[in-house]
């Protein structure tokens, strides 16, 4: 194995599919990802492109029919893709945690918000120091620490069930939680598609501000492209199962280079824009049966002969200052290829 | 918006063939609907005991070795042989025969029931649910007053008041059945009629008589077909306990309850009277209850695509 | 712009209100939901009317009003100088193919088990005498309009993606030949590339058609791409309206001001996030005394706790409801 490219996590060659009675799915193709310690990276794409199945690969949370047929995951030198169930849950949300779109949802409903964070940390910390007495006071206090910091009021808080919070409330819970166990990466799906814009800037300043305190990295899945620019240090574009380009935000807001980059910016609308929408013409390709060579050729306005054969790999676009880790997917910029 | 359509002559045959593309779809659900079924062994089970005990029924008077009603009182009693497979019971009936026929009066006893429950649960039902507030407090109070009603006891009164008829016991099975369909439809209806599409189609302008005949209906069909299935069981081992207890159908009907009825005084030593028709009836109920099982799981949208 | 006579109006609602009663229980006395209350507004003909505001700021059940999908409590519609609230059935009929509705979910807004055609189909049938053919043709016609190709006549809603079913929808809508069509999100279900697909066909649309169109969205950038004017709503009130220039250029309503600065914009700055509004929107069942907003309102002021404000008009069609209007 090479040198992992980022100290923190790094993804590489990742497959995944789905077998389903269409047919088999393949939902990720060769996925390459890095990002080091106390960084951002958004990962941004639409409807079915595999950015919340990048996140569940991480997490190995990919069950039946899904499966991962191969690449690696390493995460801090260890491959997260052989390891046993066991060595698992010692990560799971002690070293890598997660926060998804409906925290309502993934709260349990008869137990009140104050009891669950609790159980949470004494689960972490069951696993991590096995055999000594679990202080329960010691937990309560955490848990309060961890709900003052989220913004709320704790003694208002506790006692509350999942379904009495708004859910701007319920998503700083499953925040307050998931940081509780001080993880390196926290993964967040989608934190914020489900609330009012009011609500999603309170929950995008939060999450900043107690990350950058933590020196917590995180890995951002959204289809908001305001979102990932506004909150992420890097960005990683996907379509139809392949990170197409990956680079810094400045890079990639400033300097598209994957024609469906270029593509996806141009159709986002913006307050003061002035100009028509464009949007890309045709339609996500099926997984079941996705198209040869680049997955985007038939989509591509600068579609060259070789696309339809070849798949590109991604690479790092020459131009640019290696701070900006700029790499891009595409035969426009691959000439040696 | 102006492109003239292409006026092509309708011949015969590709009138058919439009016929055939207009269905396409429901053809594909249909090909799919079977391939689920065959996932689901014992829905199998079921549809293949369902189709004997309807075929059985259908050639009844062919199957049927001897008339079922026919006695020989100088071999009464006589146990299983290869000429009577079920034996004779106390008049020399025999047993194949009666069980065989029986299984007629099992089929229209359930058609029957099902038909005029359906019809009225699923009017009550879906005006519920469909219009709430008023209509539906009146209704759904109208159905609770006849759910109370426990149906053997009521089959009693029927019984006690007019006289002890299979078709008072239809009557009396009925008159409790349809609550069940009622408030399984009301509920349907009551989820469907908060669905945008209803919405959508009220800003078109239909009617509400034409939303819930052609959108609430058809949408609300299935559970019922569900439930009905598997009512179908319970309503058998209900006409066969008012037959068991003389309040059904009465003798020399060959209906597999009052033949129970008939073979307990003998069940010591003349098992085979009452373990035939017995079996019959727990097999066809078992039939129905798999079906209805299998019929659930199938139309569960969650594991159709 | 708003010097214009009644005449190019061809919707003038005034004082509506829809509230929902709220028990408790049966015997307790009903709270009040005010979803709508004392909205008043105008919509040009061949204009695109925003409404923007937050979840549980009454927005949908506004466009639901308007079409008289649900009954309202008070105030009148008058749509073409007809007041829509006091017809009857039969009327009303009449009314509903001159106004249509495109909801938010393209998943739910189509019956499932109903071909393309039959969805389509339905509204004229029941508008129109027409023979089976001319269905054929008309169905047809608008499918090739909104991008979609004839042999989708015979196939169900699920075979579809999110971005064809709503095309589905607005043919549905369109067939009718309406004047007036309320987009309810139209696009909020759908990926970005795909949602810059229907908002320029319906710009297009809107063109073709005369069409007049009151966009309810949450989305404060599809509004600006979209809309000449704009309602702000919280709460049940149209706290702030006029020409879209107003509301982005000229804001003069605090909450306004904090919306518009609470949308990430897409491109990486440094400067994004100063300006937070705090606390979330309260349950409309207990709205807050005098200025609805002023417990989120960093400008809140005594007077803001206790006495409602007026609707002052700071400058010709620019309203807003606020003590201490921002600029002024």
């Amino acid at each position: 194995m090479e040198q992992q490219r980022g100290d923190l996590l790094d993804i590489s060659g990742l497959r995944v599919v789905f077998n389903t009675y269409a047919g088999q799915v393949k939902a990720l193709n060769g996925v390459e990802l890095w990002m080091n310690h106390g960084e951002r990276l958004g990962v941004v794409g639409e409807t079915g492109c595999g950015k919340s199945v990048t996140a569940l690969s991480v997490m190995r949370l990919i069950e039946e029919p899904g499966e991962i047929t191969s690449g690696a995951l390493w995460f801090e030198g260890r491959n997260l893709a052989q390891l046993s169930e066991n060595d698992l849950n010692s990560i799971r949300g002690k070293d890598i945690a997660m926060i998804f779109q409906e925290p309502v949802a993934a709260l349990n409903p008869v137990m009140k918000v104050g009891a669950q964070i609790v159980e949470n940390i004494e689960c972490q910390r069951r696993s991590a120091d096995a055999g000594q007495i679990p202080d329960k006071r010691a937990f309560s206090e955490i848990m309060r620490d961890m709900l003052g910091r989220v913004g709320l009021d704790w003694q208002r808080t506790e006692n509350l069930y999942p379904h009495e919070l708004s859910g701007g409330m319920a998503q700083r819970v499953m925040i307050a939680m998931a940081l509780s166990s001080k993880p390196k990466l926290l993964i967040a799906d989608e934190p914020t598609s489900a609330l009012d814009v009011t609500i999603q800037a309170q929950i995008l300043n939060l999450l900043n501000k107690l990350v950058r305190e933590t020196q917590t990295a995180v890995l951002l899945i959204t289809h908001a492209m305001g979102v990932a620019a506004q909150f992420c240090d890097f960005i990683a574009v996907m379509y139809a199962g392949n990170v197409v380009e990956y680079g810094s935000v400045q890079s990639i807001f400033r300097n598209p280079l994957h024609p469906y980059t270029k593509g996806l910016l141009n159709a986002v609308p913006k307050i003061g824009r002035t100009d028509e929408l464009q949007s890309i013409p045709g339609i996500v390709p099926d997984l079941i049966d996705p198209p040869s060579g680049c997955r985007f050729h038939p989509r591509c306005p600068y579609r060259k002969p070789d696309c339809d054969t070849l798949e590109p790999t991604l690479r790092a676009a020459k131009t640019e200052p290696a701070a900006d880790r700029h790499h891009v997917a595409c035969f426009l910029y691959q000439n040696d290829a | 918006m102006r492109k003239p359509s292409s006026d092509k002559k309708i011949s015969g045959q590709s009138a058919f063939r439009e016929f055939l593309r207009e269905r396409k779809p429901m053809l594909d659900d249909v090909r799919h609907t079977v391939y689920l079924w065959k996932k689901t062994p014992l829905a199998l089970v079921g549809t293949v005991i369902i189709c004997l005990f309807l075929l059985v029924a259908l050639f009844a008077p062919l199957l049927a070795p001897y008339s079922p009603i026919a006695t020989d009182l100088s071999r009464k009693l006589e146990a299983p042989s290869a000429a009577h497979p079920f034996g004779l019971d106390q008049f020399g009936r025999d047993v194949l025969s009666r069980v065989i026929m029986g299984t007629r009066i099992e089929v229209s006893i359930i058609v029957i029931i099902s038909v005029i429950s359906i019809v009225i649960g699923l009017i009550v039902g879906i005006v519920a649910g469909y219009f709430g507030g008023i209509i539906d407090e009146i209704l759904m109070r109208i159905t609770d007053i006849f759910l109370a009603f426990p149906r053997l006891v009521l089959a009693m009164a029927f019984a006690a008041a007019l006289r002890p008829t299979l078709t008072n016991a239809i009557i009396a099975i009925s008159l409790v059945e349809w609550t069940v369909y009622a408030r399984l439809a009301r509920a349907e209806a009551m989820k469907i009629r908060s669905q945008p599409y209803i919405e959508a189609i009220r800003a078109v302008g239909a009617s509400n008589i034409k939303i819930m005949v052609f959108h609430v209906l058809p949408m609300s069909i299935s559970p019922i077909i569900v439930q009905l299935t598997m009512r179908m069981g319970t309503i058998i081992l209900t006409a066969a306990s008012l037959g068991f207890l003389g309040l059904g159908a009465q003798p020399p009907l060959p209906e597999w309850g009052a033949i129970v009825s008939d073979g307990r005084s003998y069940l010591m030593n003349n098992w085979w009277i009452t373990a035939f028709p017995g079996m019959a009836i727990a097999v066809t109920v078992l039939g129905f209850n798999l079906l209805g099982d299998g019929i659930r799981d199938i139309l569960d949208p969650r594991i159709r695509r | 712009m708003q010097s214009s006579t009644s005449d190019d109006m061809l919707l003038q609602v005034s004082h509506l209100q829809k509230f929902f009663a709220v028990r408790k229980n049966l015997y307790s006395k009903p709270l009040y939901v005010k979803a709508v209350d004392d909205c008043s507004f105008s919509i040009q003909r061949n204009t695109v009317f925003g409404v923007v505001g937050e979840s549980g700021s009454g927005k949908t059940t506004l466009g639901r009003v308007l079409l008289r999908l649900i009954e309202a409590t008070g105030g009148s519609v008058l749509f073409d100088n007809t007041d829509i609230l006091s017809l009857n059935t039969q009327e009303l009929r009449l009314f509903r193919r001159r106004m249509q509705i495109i909801s938010q979910d393209p998943y739910n807004s189509l019956h499932p088990r109903k071909v393309v055609k039959k969805l389509i189909g339905e509204g004229l049938q029941i508008h129109f005498q027409l023979s089976a053919q001319e269905i054929d043709t008309r169905v047809r016609d608008i499918l090739t309009l909104v991008g979609l190709r004839e042999e989708h006549m015979y196939r169900y809603p699920h075979e579809f993606s999110g971005g064809q079913r709503q095309r589905i929808a607005i043919a549905r809508a369109l067939v009718l030949k309406p004047e007036f069509i309320v987009l309810d999100e139209p696009t909020s279900a759908l990926d970005v590339s795909v949602q810059a697909i229907i908002l320029k066909m319906l710009k297009d649309l809107k063109k073709d058609f005369a069409l007049t169109y009151m966009l309810i969205t949450h989305d404060l950038a599809v509004i600006d791409y979209m809309a000449d004017y704009v309602a702000v709503m919280y709460l049940g009130q149209i706290v702030e309206s006029g020409s879209k220039d107003d509301i982005f250029k000229r804001t003069a309503h605090p909450y306004t001001s904090l919306l518009i600065d609470s949308v990430p914009p897409p491109t990486p700055s440094e400067h994004w996030s100063g300006h937070i509004l705090n606390g979330e929107i309260p349950s409309p069942i207990h709205s807050p005394s005098g200025c609805r907003f002023h417990p989120r309102c960093p400008q809140a002021k005594e007077i803001c706790k206790t006495a409602e404000p007026e609707v002052v008009e700071v400058q010709p069609g620019h309203v807003v409801m606020c003590h201490f209007p921002l600029g002024s």
